[in-house]
Parts: C-alpha cells; structure tokens; sequence
C-alpha cells in the first residue's frame, strides 16, 4: 500500500502526465484506426469484421483491444520499467535497503499501476461510448474474472520482465518491442485470426490473447476463439505457471546483482 | 557485548566484460578479467564507536560497506553485522541497520521531506502508530522540522544529506553505515552533518562511515582504518596513527631549479625524512618529516642555495592522517 500511495503521490505532482495516459491511446492507436476503419464501413456496417469475430461494433472492438493494451503497457512500463526507472534515477538502492522483500516492492508498484489503470480506462470507456458510439453489453462484467486471471499472470509476466531490466543496460529497446508485439499477438487492434499461422501459435500462449477475446465475447457479443470455459481454464493454468516462473526469476536476477554489484551501476 | 561488525577475510572480487550466451552455450572458459576490490580484509566495530574507513576513491570502501548492507554479496570471508550473518540472513541484517550509501540521489525529489520518510518508514516495517511520533522525532534529530513538508528538489544539497541521514535513523537502528556522508557539501553543512553524527554517537549508536577526507576521520572517529586497493593498510585511532610517522612535523618545500632535483632530495633527506617528491612544471615539490621545523628549514634554504635551487615556498603543518596514508601507501589521498 505505501508503495502504491508514494508512486501515485508523485504521479499526482505530474497532472499532465495523468491526463496523457488517457489521451495518448486514444491519438495514438485508437482514433486512426476508427477512422480508417470507418473507410471501409458498408452502410454504416463493419461487415468485413461482422464476418471475422462475430460482431461489427467497430468502436467497441478497438476500445475493448485498448482496454487490454493499457494491462500490457502498465505491465511493461508501469510495473518494470518503474524499477528500472528507479535504480537510473538512484532510488532503488535506499528502498533495496530496506528489509521489505524485494518481490513484494513489484507488488506494490503492480497495484499502484493497477489504480492507474481502472482510473484511465474508466474513462477511456466512457469516451469509447459517448463520444465514438462503442455498445457494451451488461454481461461484459462476467469478464471480470478472466480479466483478473489474466492480471496474476500479467504479474508474473511483470517479475520476468522486472528481471531482465534490471540486468539489461538497454531496457528502453526490449520493453518497447516486447510490448510492442505482445499488443499485436493479443489483437488489440484487429482479429487474430488474420495473423500468419505462427504467430496466431504465439498468440495462443498470451494470457491477454484470451482475457481480451472473453472480455469482447461477454461485452459485444463477439465469437470467442475457443469456448470460454476452456479460455478460463487457460488463464487458470497460465497463472498457475506465470506467477511462480516470475518470481523464481526475479528473485534469481536478484542474487545475481547482489553478486555483480549492478544495482548501483546507473 | 556483542561487536557491532566482524569482517574476517572479507573480500569482493568482480568480473570485468561480459560472457555472452553463446560462450556459456558452448562451455568456453571464463575468460573475464577479475578485479579484486576488497582483498580479504578484517576488522571488528565495537559498539558505541565511530569507526572510519579512510581512502581514497576506489579503495574498496564503498564495496565494504555495501557487502555490510547486504547490497553485494561477497565473495569469499564472512561478515556479521550486529552478530548476524550478512551472507544467510541479509533481511535481518537489513532489519536492524540504518544505511545512508547514495545520498540525495537516493530520495524522491517529487515528494516532500515528510512523504519520503512515510514511504521508507512503511518499507522498514515501522509500526503505523508509531509512525508519526517516529518521524517526528527523525525530523528534529536532522534539525528539517520546519522544512519537513516542502518538496525535497527545493532542499539544499546538505538538506536532502541531513533528509538521507534521517530515513536510516527511521528504524532506530543501533548502527548507522554511512558511505562518504559529506561528499559535495559546502564546509558549514559537512560541519552541520558532522555535528550529527557525534549526536548519534552520544544517544549510544554505533557509526560506521566512509571518507576520503582525512579532516573528517581525524576529527570524527574512535579508530581509522586505512583502505587502499582493497586491503586495511592501518588500524588505529588517528592520534595513535600519527604517531607512526616518527615526526612532529611535515615541512612542504617548492623548489624552483633546473636539474631533476635528485642530488637535492638526497641532501633533504639527510635532514629529515622524504615522504614525498614529484616535479611538476619546473617546481620540485619534497614533503619531508622532521622532529623541529625551526632545525629543518634553514637546513633546507641552505642545500637549495649550495645547489643553485631557489625555495619558492615553504608550509609548516603538523602530522595529519594524510601523511600517514603517504608513509604507508607512497601517494597522496587525493591522487
């Protein structure tokens, strides 16, 4: 809790930084692509995509995809990135210094993300209605569930990811590419299933693959790509796996700057 | 009673360059430069004292201290920490010390003096009820009352010191690590900060500090122990340790001449002894260690005239830790 009240104390002193992690998915990703699709709308119907996922709701498709890729970026940058952010800005050796355990400080910037999180894409949502015309349809909460699945494994995900930046030296390249090509194998911006046949593989170990497929099945009616159940149950195993995996490799990258001094080599 | 440090043969080596994947993969050898930073030293911190590690930058003060903190891990030799083991129980150790390694840069400038103190008093499991009056009283102790809610990027260097110095007192720690406390700051705040320190020592806490300033280890500490390319050169209080240059004073000489000087040095230390000579832009510069500054230098006036050297300037000083490190080392700290 301390962690999450000093990370979003100082996220408070920055508003504009706050009111960018709504805006910039929304000039970024989400606006060109409505747009672009809206070029290819047949009588207001987005039929090529009606034919591929089962629902032509163009705007709730793509929010819904920015809702997951929000999970992604808070995971990528947000939760390691943040750690690397703090041992460059010099900060990571006091709080290392303390007798808090070191995964539990991931945890700790994982929820203060996670408040970031609801706070931005509740309004993203919004806007997605409003302003865009998404639909949402009330079962879209029995996706909360496969959602918070998915955020243990993202977590997992977060301490694997929390290791390789503490030990990269260049941990700008590998979080923008990673997650970079974890938005475009989960499909946040358009069907999997048009992805080549390797990659749609690849896209089948990500938990946001299935998270985001349960979540648009529940809230704009889409066809899943497997039957939810069996989704839930991958999420389930996925999470059964990630988070232990995560940890074992935080805590060895760990030892490992103990043993090379890297924590100090900012 | 329980010693506050044992260091027994501790040592730190580190790999230098990098062993890529595909080496590992294919089993080639190690092939890395190894550096020895802290080459199997020993020495005990007895409670109560200030105790200095002494030399000059990259001695392997730093290294120590952060093997202390449980930061490295070390290499080889043990080390207990308030009797606990650093290498099998680090959190205790963590638990029970304050640290002040990395200074200002190791705060939040984002958020205010009091907010900084919350956060790492939460960190090192400070009772929430507790928390308030403990801060408080922190906040006294580094004399930042009255600054305690403003921003910590609006703080003075020596503040955000003196804010560092007080997050390691947060969980009443009865031994304080404190690596180069009064780097970069102006006299007034290293004075400040030293007054502090003796605070410390007085309410009964043990300090262990880092220093390349020989004022500062002269002045602050019980015992000194000199470090230089990771080994203990010298354990002793100052007093003790300026005894063993065998001189009441050090004359500082800079001599204008031609030649190299050899012959004039040679002559110098017939009168005393040569700690120290170099040649820098025509000047030769003798530090020489003497019983009676008032025998040596017209002594010396008159080995310059006889060879045709001019005596540009001369400094009388007592003995220092400085001279100490220079008789055993052959250079000067802050080379």
């Amino acid at each position: 809790m301390a962690i999450a009240m000093k990370d979003l104390r100082q996220l408070g002193r920055y508003p504009l930084n706050l009111a960018s992690l709504v805006f910039m998915p929304l000039y970024q990703g989400l606006i060109p692509s409505i747009l672009f699709g809206a070029a290819f709308l047949v009588g207001g119907r987005a039929l090529g995509l009606e034919a591929a996922v089962g629902s032509g709701d163009l705007a709730g498709f793509l929010f819904l995809g920015a809702v997951v890729s929000g999970v992604t970026a808070s995971t990528f940058w947000g939760v390691a990135f943040g750690l690397r952010f703090e041992l460059d800005a010099g900060t990571l050796e006091a709080v290392w210094l303390t007798p808090t355990r070191r995964d539990t400080l991931v945890l700790g910037r994982a929820l203060s993300v996670g408040v970031v999180f609801l706070l931005t894409q509740a309004v993203l949502l919004v806007i997605g209605v409003f302003v865009f015309g998404a639909h949402f349809l009330p079962t879209a909460l029995l996706a909360l569930p496969a959602l918070g699945l998915a955020t243990i494994s993202m977590i997992g995900v977060a301490y694997l990811l929390a290791a390789a930046v503490l030990l990269m030296k260049e941990a700008n390249f590998f979080i923008d590419t990673t997650n970079f090509l974890t938005n475009v194998l989960s499909g946040t911006g358009f069907p999997i299933t048009v992805l080549p046949g390797f990659f749609q593989a690849l896209a089948l170990l990500l938990p946001t693959t299935y998270a985001l497929d349960i979540l648009r099945h529940y809230a704009i009616g889409s066809r899943p790509l497997l039957d939810p159940l069996t989704e839930h149950a991958i999420l389930v195993a996925l999470a059964v796996v990630s988070f232990p995996v995560g940890r074992f490799v935080f805590e060895r990258a760990d030892r490992r700057l103990r043993r090379t001094g890297g924590l100090a080599q900012y | 009673m329980t010693a506050a440090v044992e260091a027994r043969s501790l040592t730190k080596v580190f790999e230098r360059g990098r062993r890529t994947v595909w080496q590992r993969l294919r089993g080639e050898p190690d092939q890395r430069e190894r550096f020895t930073a802290v080459d199997s030293i020993d020495f005990t911190v007895e409670a109560g004292e200030i105790f200095g590690l002494l030399g000059p930058n990259g001695a392997g003060k730093t290294t120590t201290m952060k093997m202390l903190a449980t930061l490295l891990e070390p290499t080889n030799g043990e080390a207990l920490v308030l009797g606990i083991d650093v290498r099998s129980q680090p959190r205790d150790v963590r638990a029970r010390i304050g640290a002040m390694l990395s200074g200002e840069r190791s705060l939040y400038w984002k958020l205010t003096g009091r907010e900084n103190l919350e956060y790492f008093a939460a960190l090192y499991h400070v009772p929430p009820r507790e928390t308030r009056s403990r801060i408080d009283a922190v906040l006294a102790a580094v004399k930042l009352s009255d600054r305690a809610d403003d921003y910590v990027e609006r703080y003075s260097t020596g503040m955000r010191q003196r804010l560092a110095l007080g997050r390691a007192l947060l969980p009443d720690p009865p031994l304080l690590l404190l690596d180069e406390p009064t780097v970069g700051l102006d006299p007034q705040a290293a004075r400040d900060l030293r007054d502090r320190v003796r605070e410390l020592k007085r309410g009964g806490r043990t300090v262990l500090l880092t220093t390349h300033y020989m004022e500062e280890a002269d002045q602050l500490c019980d015992r000194v122990a000199i470090i230089d390319h990771g080994k203990i050169v010298a354990l002793d209080a100052p007093a003790a340790l300026k005894r063993t240059i065998r001189a009441e004073e050090v004359v500082r000489l800079e001599v204008g001449l031609a030649g190299d000087g050899a012959v004039l040095v040679d002559h110098l230390g017939r009168q005393g002894r040569v700690a120290h000579h170099d040649r820098e832009n025509g000047t030769l510069n003798v530090t020489v260690h003497c019983d009676s500054a008032r025998d040596f230098v017209p002594a010396a006036f008159d080995i310059a005239r006889g060879q045709g050297a001019t005596i540009k300037h001369v400094e009388v000083v007592p003995v220092t830790l400085e001279d100490v490190f220079l008789s055993l080392t052959g250079r000067e700290l802050r080379e």
